[in-house]
């Protein structure tokens, strides 16, 4: 079970941040998660390459 | 994941085809399979890790040798042989098959190295039909990530591992797996990585151009230290662990030996009172300076409130400051045209013109209000100081007295060690002896470590400085400028992520903790009080005379411990699969099988690990002999199980010493170990009810 005070903590990092902090973190949590059954060093690679391309979007 | 089924065929000592069917009935949740030393259990147990992953663990020998030797050796020369490990399990409401099949060409009497197994993975609609899932092992990897599979397939004679300090890495990769934190984790490595791509991309004119040249330079350097320093790190951190697991096994030595028993006792006391006394230190020593930093200026102002109080009376005799008559309230009066009382106020009038004096003699709302407040604070001044000066001379008494302490457990813990030494026990001097050699390489490694964290904390503001001088360098380019604010945005979300890790990881640590002692504390025979530490290692405590100091593990202690800790891994992947995780975790219900779990403990532990393991989690798997297993056993898991199968071992030795031919099961006999047999191998054998 999530802690209450743990949650609040969480949500205290993402409320400070940048909106375009956010999208990178949206981006490579998804990222990673699309490579997760790569091994480390294979999916390094792909997913430094995917958010480069996805992080282009920023203006 | 809920185990249905698994089928061999041909796979090391199981010749054709041979399945099992696992309880799942969550009253009767417990399969129970006998088989004796060297009869296939372990390969069973294999049989999950390379269908599933494609390996076997480090202690099967032959590990070439997949395809049944028998079948091998009375196939044709060039036919096609084959072995196969097919499982069928549950997970999140579908029924899947994953089969591993390995084939190979018959050339003379020796199998080839398994070439380029196959693996499958089907799932079954519902309308029974089955479908072949795209990505077979990248699918399987995210049902049962391996790196949980170690705790939840395992090997009761090397579980005992998880009680080691270098356990530690697999248990945090453990959690972080559960919770999802493994895409964090990998985001936490890979984002400085676009960001260093990103810098590549800027532009300028010029000098410029040169100067972010020269600093890229500058922070790739530091991030190639930083990365050397990490691993560097990792390294020293892991040797401390080690050192101090072999200090505690050593010091757990000292109170087997005799004549040194009291001393080490002695020796824990101190250690003990010692960590008391550092933490308190510390505290003291924080408090004192959060003191100092806020009332610190008190000390310096002695004199200084009654010289102010003087002066302001002073000046408010000479009337330069404020008179207890509110500006405000005259102008009120001049504006009503009339006085308190009565008297009219016309324009020019005398009356009017003395109010207009006593106005310009009024002070100002706020200076009033400034007076009044400086006032308060003048006569408060010299408690305020009084009181500071008396908390800070009680802190210093306390300091100095915790240091004197500290001094002197130093000398009584370097007399124990000399008195240890001085034993004329050989043994005793001797382990002595590598105990203070290992503490002072400890230290040695300590030292070394803390050099590494100051560095890796000075590359780290070095490489801000750096990130801040680029932008201060005024580049121009539009595009340039766009990607500085790409930068910006991914250091700060790797800033929250790694923020968002260490959080997350440490709040699971806390439950899992609490859990541990919940679950051991329920089977333990004795009062001990497990600990999963802040550096994610399984401790065992007991008290002694007050104190706290480590418990004497046997191997019972060590196996119940262990348990408790994949029993409270089992809850916290529940959790995790029910939506508790906040990065979509890998959680919900996962199978134990064990192998080996009652090894060779005492009837009383082997009691306990039996009643223990049924609520482990909602499907247990337990290979056992019989003999380890023993009637105790039976007896008290003979509720909870739901299947159960004999492995029957087949040899074709004519004679071998004390075997145990048959076995009594619910009032059958079943074959155990067959001598003398046409066949080498093993036959499985469902129990009926």
């Amino acid at each position: 079970m999530k802690d209450q005070q743990e949650v609040e903590q969480v949500k205290m990092i993402f409320r400070d941040l940048s909106p375009n902090a956010k999208s990178v973190i949206k981006w490579a949590i998804d990222a990673e998660r699309e490579n997760l059954h790569l091994t480390t060093p294979e999916s390094s690679k792909v997913v430094v390459d995917q958010l480069v391309r996805k992080v282009e979007g920023i203006g | 994941m809920k185990l249905i089924s698994v089928e061999l065929e041909n796979f090391r000592p199981y010749e054709g085809k041979q399945r099992i069917d696992f309880a799942s009935n969550s009253e009767r949740n417990v399969t129970v399979i006998y088989g004796t030393n060297g009869g296939g259990k372990t390969t069973l147990l294999n049989a999950f890790t390379w269908g599933l992953y494609g390996y076997l663990s480090d202690d099967v020998e032959n590990k070439d040798q997949l395809i049944n030797s028998t079948v091998w050796h009375s196939s044709n020369e060039g036919a096609q042989v084959h072995a196969s490990v097919a499982i069928e399990f549950e997970h999140e409401g579908s029924v899947y098959t994953a089969k591993r099949t390995v084939e190979a060409t018959k050339k003379g009497p020796i199998q080839p190295p398994p070439h380029r197994p196959q693996l499958t993975l089907l799932k079954r609609a519902d309308s029974g039909s089955t479908e072949p899932v795209h990505n077979a092992s990248g699918n399987i990897r995210r049902m049962l990530p391996e790196r949980l599979i170690r705790f939840f397939f395992v090997n009761g004679e090397r579980i005992e591992g998880l009680v080691k300090q270098e356990a530690y890495e697999q248990i945090q990769d453990a959690i972080k797996t559960l919770l999802g934190l493994e895409v964090v984790e990998r985001a936490v490595v890979h984002l400085p990585k676009v960001e260093q791509r990103l810098r590549k991309l800027l532009k300028a004119d010029g000098e410029i151009q040169d100067k972010i040249s020269q600093i890229t330079r500058e922070v790739d350097e530091i991030d190639r230290e930083i990365e050397e320093k990490k691993e560097l790190k990792d390294g020293l951190y892991r040797e401390i662990q080690l050192i101090g697991d072999e200090v505690k096994a050593l010091n757990l030595r000292l109170t087997q030996l005799s004549g040194a028993k009291e001393l080490q006792q002695q020796r824990y006391r101190l250690e003990h009172r010692q960590s008391v006394v550092k933490e308190t230190l510390v505290a003291e020593e924080s408090a004192r300076a959060e003191n100092l930093a806020k009332h610190g200026y008190l000390s310096f102002i002695s004199g200084l409130p009654d010289k102010i109080a003087d002066i302001c009376e002073h000046l408010r005799q000479r009337g330069e400051l404020p008179a207890p008559l509110k500006a405000t309230f005259i102008e009120d009066l001049i504006g009503e045209g009339t006085c308190i009382c009565g008297t009219h106020l016309p324009e020019g009038s005398s009356e009017r013109a003395r109010l207009e004096e006593w106005r310009s003699r009024a002070g100002l709302a706020e200076v009033e209000a400034a007076w009044n407040s400086l006032k308060g604070a003048i006569e408060t001044v010299a408690d305020q100081r009084e009181q500071f000066l008396g908390t800070l001379t009680r802190s210093d008494d306390k300091i100095a007295k915790l240091e004197e302490e500290s001094r002197q457990l130093i000398a009584s813990l370097s007399q124990v060690s000399s008195d240890l030494r001085g034993l004329p026990t050989e043994d005793v001097a001797e382990t002595e002896a590598r105990r203070e050699e290992l503490i002072r390489v400890q230290n040695d490694k300590n030292r070394a470590l803390g050099d590494i964290s100051g560095r890796l904390e000075v590359l780290a503001a070095s490489k801000i400085e750096k990130g801040e001088l680029i932008k201060k360098l005024g580049i121009k380019d539009e595009s340039s400028q766009r990607t500085l604010r790409r930068m910006d945005a991914v250091q700060e979300a790797k800033m929250a992520l790694g923020d968002m890790l260490a959080l997350l990881s440490n709040g699971v640590r806390n439950r899992l903790d609490g859990r541990i002692r919940e679950l051991f504390n329920r089977v333990s025979l004795k009062n001990d009080l497990p600990e999963l530490t802040p550096g994610f290692q399984l401790e065992l405590w007991t008290h002694i005379n007050g104190q706290r100091v480590p418990a004497t593990k046997s191997t019972g202690e060590n196996m119940l411990l262990s348990l408790a800790f994949v029993g409270a891994l089992a809850a916290e992947a529940k959790i995790a699969g029910s939506g508790g995780a906040f990065f979509e975790g890998v959680g919900g219900d996962f199978p134990v099988v064990m192998d080996a779990v009652f090894g060779n403990l005492d009837e009383d532990y082997r009691r306990a690990v039996a009643n223990f393991l049924p609520e482990l989690t909602p499907q247990v798997i337990v290979l056992t002999s019989k003999a380890q297993a023993g009637s105790v056993v039976e007896q008290e898991l003979r509720a909870r199980i739901g299947k159960q199968y004999v492995i029957s071992m087949h040899t074709t030795k004519a004679e071998v010493g004390g075997a145990t031919e048959e076995i009594i099961l619910n009032g059958n006999s079943y074959p155990y170990q067959v001598i003398g047999s046409d066949t080498n191998g093993a036959k499985l054998m469902e129990v009926k009810d």
